[in-house]
């Protein structure tokens, strides 16, 4: 009876008592063997540990990286960003009104019928969208340029930035707005100095979760912009699946999730945690 | 071989519980003893909740044994004990009929079909919801009342060794809970079972219990019968949380006097260890209140300061002195005969034994 | 209303255009004789022709398969590690649950060509297994999500009364617990299937030759020739079936 108690309080020390978490086990397993040593050994490629043949070489290199640095990548990768920030920017513009007058301006009825008509989009996979776009933009010869693919990205991430944004709207205190114009300012006051700062944090969740995928995308980039458009996801795929250039398509990848862990410690670090 | 005395249905040795760093229960032993409503009684946080959940065994104590019916039951899951329970919010089954909520242990115990049927009309008798309204209805379809009497029957249809009440009755209105607190008592005379009920109202506990434990902030205060309990409390505590009771401030001046700020308290002779600063305790409806007073031991003259009217009986807070007030409590038509208004000179006054404790500062 | 709100009114209306013309388009053209936009004369043969397709079918077989495996799979692995994590208690807990959430934070692509590089290091044979295995070890997460935050709210004292009533974890877990999180069960196989049924990015990383699902099947076809009434067709169902399985998610996820 001693030595069952002993137990008990060691294993209760730990938290390991009953079989809770013996369940967690399989999961578990299944995620390290497939999700997280993948990840470990597109390392070992992008440094050179896991050569041609797969060949084991003790000696890692940077030699990849140093490919992956060159002035053509580094090209692609600020074009990415840069087509990036134009789609989060337009799709911002763009949604907040749509956000500001479901949320506040529309009845109840209508809010409703409207939000769904919003989320309805959002169910159907980029590729579908994609596609979508591309029979009007074939018709209107406009495939296979810039501007489609700008058009493409603002189309699928759309719906990104309504959502955040109403959810973060819809919560307004509509006594503060009441209480604003009381005070005597005029609505475009009231919008600059009480909605605006209020609604910051819908603003920052939607750019987030436009700008971050936005940077890797590559269905849009290719199915609307073809050879004349190329970003991290283009090229990625190219060194992937055309080239089979391994290693250097391992070493993108990791500059590629330094680039997002920055942008992730940036945005910590100066607007505060994260809320997934 | 001596067998000492009836087997105790709960024994509770040392039970000691944290949570973290926080002390919830500290030494804590008690006996409950066959066919008794023992009643555990402290205010919110005083961890008599955890005590039914160990005897449950739902929460393993850190240190201590629990014993049912003598077997040492400590280190053993819940559904190998045979304790029923009813919990605050009652968990009845929502997916389940009140029938299949009521037979749900009986299935465990694979016993046969007819059997199960008879069992659950008895026990649907006994709680008084006839089987052939109830038995096929979904529980959300059954009011509050109702739902608690499924819970009983749920409960106490595996014949458990003991039943373990977890506050069941707070959510219920004024009348309904009067009247389900003798159908409890009325329950437990007749189905012989213990119940050990835990709560924080000193109604319920003072009304329904056998024996009461009063507790407070992990430690057992007093065990006793509800007149023990209420008429002879151990400490300020257990005076002061059952019932309403004054707290005179004074000095023991010998064996037998009390002295305080509106002169001498004759007292009861006290062996106690209590020397100097000592506070007097007396129930309001103790003390006698009249324009003049004769007889008692203890008489004072005093002013009304208040009256509070609480329906049948009323709260006359008299001045006493500079800084102490008694509430004393009045029945309405005294307070008519008498035409005792605010203001008045009033005396009052009580016997050496109506004082029901010393206890220290 | 002022002059503001009603041009945010038809602002709004014309996004919302915006957002549906495409989509409208794609399934109008598919019922189109001509095929494009210009003249129109209701017909099914695209619709039929599509169901001649044999590479059609196939995929269409392939991603069926893969994607009842990866919602049966991932909800059997996801349910019980989220029952797990809410009853256990250690300081490890929420360190448990970040290794559930990684996988929903990081980009698609990045997981696919891991995936990739580790099949191609382990002469992994690349096809129906290799995309299952994809599909299934992100859904897993999806699921732990979802059925936590199911199971944060279910009422312990339920699974204690079983308990206290004779049950034994099993048991409970079987009568009490399953029943009570069917929904939210549903709901994640629901969750599950969609995304695989949907899954592009991990799929064309990991897919080998001859194993195709039906966005590999859009995405070769629309690469290659670019816009067609099959497609159209076939993107039209696609549609109705994403609509769908949305739609009884959200109701299920509802109860």
């Amino acid at each position: 009876m001693e030595f069952l108690k002993i137990k008990m309080k060691i294993l209760s020390r730990i938290g390991l008592h009953g079989t809770s978490l013996f369940l967690l086990f399989p999961p578990l397993v299944f995620l390290a063997i497939f999700f997280y040593i993948p990840f470990i050994i597109a390392f070992l490629y992008s440094i050179g540990i896991i050569g041609r043949d797969r060949v084991i070489n003790i000696a890692p290199t940077l030699s990849y990286f140093i490919e992956a640095l060159n002035p053509l990548y580094l090209k692609v990768v600020a074009n990415s960003l840069y087509i990036a920030a134009i789609t989060t920017i337009s799709c911002l513009i763009i949604a907040y009104p749509v956000a500001y007058y479901i949320a506040l301006k529309a009845s109840y009825k209508l809010r409703n019928l409207l939000m769904i008509a919003v989320i309805l989009p959002y169910w159907i996979s980029f590729l579908l969208r994609t596609y979508a776009l591309m029979t009007i933009l074939s018709s209107l010869n406009m495939l296979f340029t810039y501007h489609a693919v700008v058009i493409g990205m603002i189309y699928d991430y759309l719906p990104f930035m309504i959502l955040p944004l109403y959810v973060n709207l819809e919560k307004l205190d509509r006594s503060l707005l009441e209480a604003s114009y009381t005070l005597g300012a005029s609505p475009t006051k009231t919008f600059l100095k009480v909605t605006l700062p209020l609604s910051l944090q819908g603003i920052i969740a939607g750019c987030i979760l436009v700008f971050v995928p936005a940077t890797g995308e590559f269905i849009v980039p290719y199915m609307l912009g073809g050879v004349s458009v190329t970003t991290i996801g283009t090229l990625t795929w190219d060194l992937f699946l055309k080239f089979h250039n391994w290693w250097r398509g391992a070493a993108l990848s990791i500059i590629y999730i330094f680039i997002i862990l920055a942008m992730l410690i940036v945005y910590v670090k100066k607007i505060g945690g994260i809320e997934i | 071989m001596v067998i000492w005395k009836l087997e105790y249905d709960v024994e509770l040795i040392n039970i000691t519980k944290k949570y973290g760093n926080t002390p919830v229960l500290s030494n804590i032993s008690l006996n409950v003893e066959s066919n008794e409503f023992f009643s555990i009684l402290g205010p919110s946080g005083s961890g008599k909740t955890t005590i039914l959940r160990i005897i449950a065994g739902l929460v393993k104590p850190d240190d201590g044994l629990v014993k049912i019916k003598g077997v040492d039951v400590t280190f053993l899951p819940p559904y190998r004990r045979r304790v029923g329970m009813i919990f605050q919010h009652l968990a009845l089954f929502p997916h389940l009929t009140v029938f299949e909520n009521i037979a749900y242990s009986l299935r465990i115990m694979k016993i046969p079909e007819n059997e199960i049927r008879r069992r659950v009309k008895e026990y649907l008798e006994i709680v008084n919801l006839p089987a052939e309204i109830y038995a096929g209805r979904r529980i959300n379809q059954l009011s509050g009342g109702q739902q608690q009497r499924v819970a009983i029957a749920r409960a106490l249809v595996m014949e458990p060794k003991v039943l373990l009440l977890d506050e069941p009755l707070g959510s219920l209105d004024f009348k309904l809970r009067q009247h389900m607190m003798l159908e409890l008592k009325r329950l437990q005379r007749t189905v012989g079972t213990t119940f050990i009920y835990v709560t924080h109202d000193q109604e319920e506990a003072l009304i329904m219990s056998d024996r009461i434990a009063v507790l407070n902030n992990g430690r057992i205060e007093q065990i006793g019968s509800p007149s023990e309990i209420y008429g002879k409390p151990k400490n300020r505590f257990v005076a002061s949380f059952i019932g309403e009771a004054n707290f005179i401030n004074g000095k023991l001046a010998g064996d037998e006097v009390f002295v305080c700020s509106f002169g001498y308290v004759k007292i009861p002779r006290v062996n106690t260890s209590l020397n100097g600063r000592a506070v007097l305790s007396i129930r309001p409806e103790r003390i006698r209140i009249g324009l003049s007073l004769e007889g008692l031991d203890n008489i004072y003259k005093g002013e009304i300061e208040e009256k509070i009217y609480t329906g049948s009986y009323v709260y006359v807070k008299v001045k006493v002195s500079e800084d102490t007030f008694l509430k004393c409590l009045v029945p309405v038509v005294d307070i008519e005969n008498l035409g005792l208004e605010e203001g008045m000179n009033v005396a009052i006054g009580w016997n050496k034994q109506d004082i029901i404790g010393i206890f220290e500062d | 209303m002022s002059l503001t709100d009603n041009l945010m009114k038809i602002h709004t209306i014309a996004i919302l255009l915006f957002l549906y013309a495409p989509i409208a388009i794609v399934v109008l053209s598919s019922f189109n004789e001509y095929g494009g936009l210009s003249s129109f004369k209701f017909t099914t043969r695209w619709y039929e022709s599509l169901l001649q397709n044999s590479t059609v079918w196939k995929a269409f077989s392939n991603s069926l398969l893969v994607a009842i495996l990866c919602a049966l799979i991932s909800v059997i692995l996801g349910f019980i590690s989220a029952y797990g994590l809410v009853r256990a208690n250690t300081a490890f807990k929420s360190s448990i649950e970040s290794i559930f959430y990684i996988p929903i934070i990081i980009p698609e692509i990045t997981e696919a060509l891991s995936l990739l590089l580790f099949y191609n290091l382990l002469s992994f044979p690349l096809g129906f297994i290799s995309v299952l295995i994809g599909h299934t070890a992100f859904s897993i997460s999806f699921v732990f999500v979802v059925s936590k935050a199911r199971l944060a709210g279910f009422d312990r004292s339920l699974e204690e009364a079983s308990m206290t009533l004779g049950a034994n974890r099993l048991q409970t877990f079987i009568k009490i617990t399953l029943p009570l999180s069917a929904p939210g069960i549903i709901a994640s196989m629901l969750l599950s299937f969609t995304l695989s049924w949907d899954d592009f990015i991990k799929t064309v990383f990991t897919t080998g030759p001859g194993f195709q699902t039906i966005p590999l099947v859009i995405w070769s076809q629309s690469a290659r020739g670019g816009v067609s009434p099959e497609l159209n067709a076939l993107t039209s169902l696609m549609l109705v079936i994403s609509i769908t399985l949305s739609y009884l998610y959200v109701k299920m996820i509802k109860r």
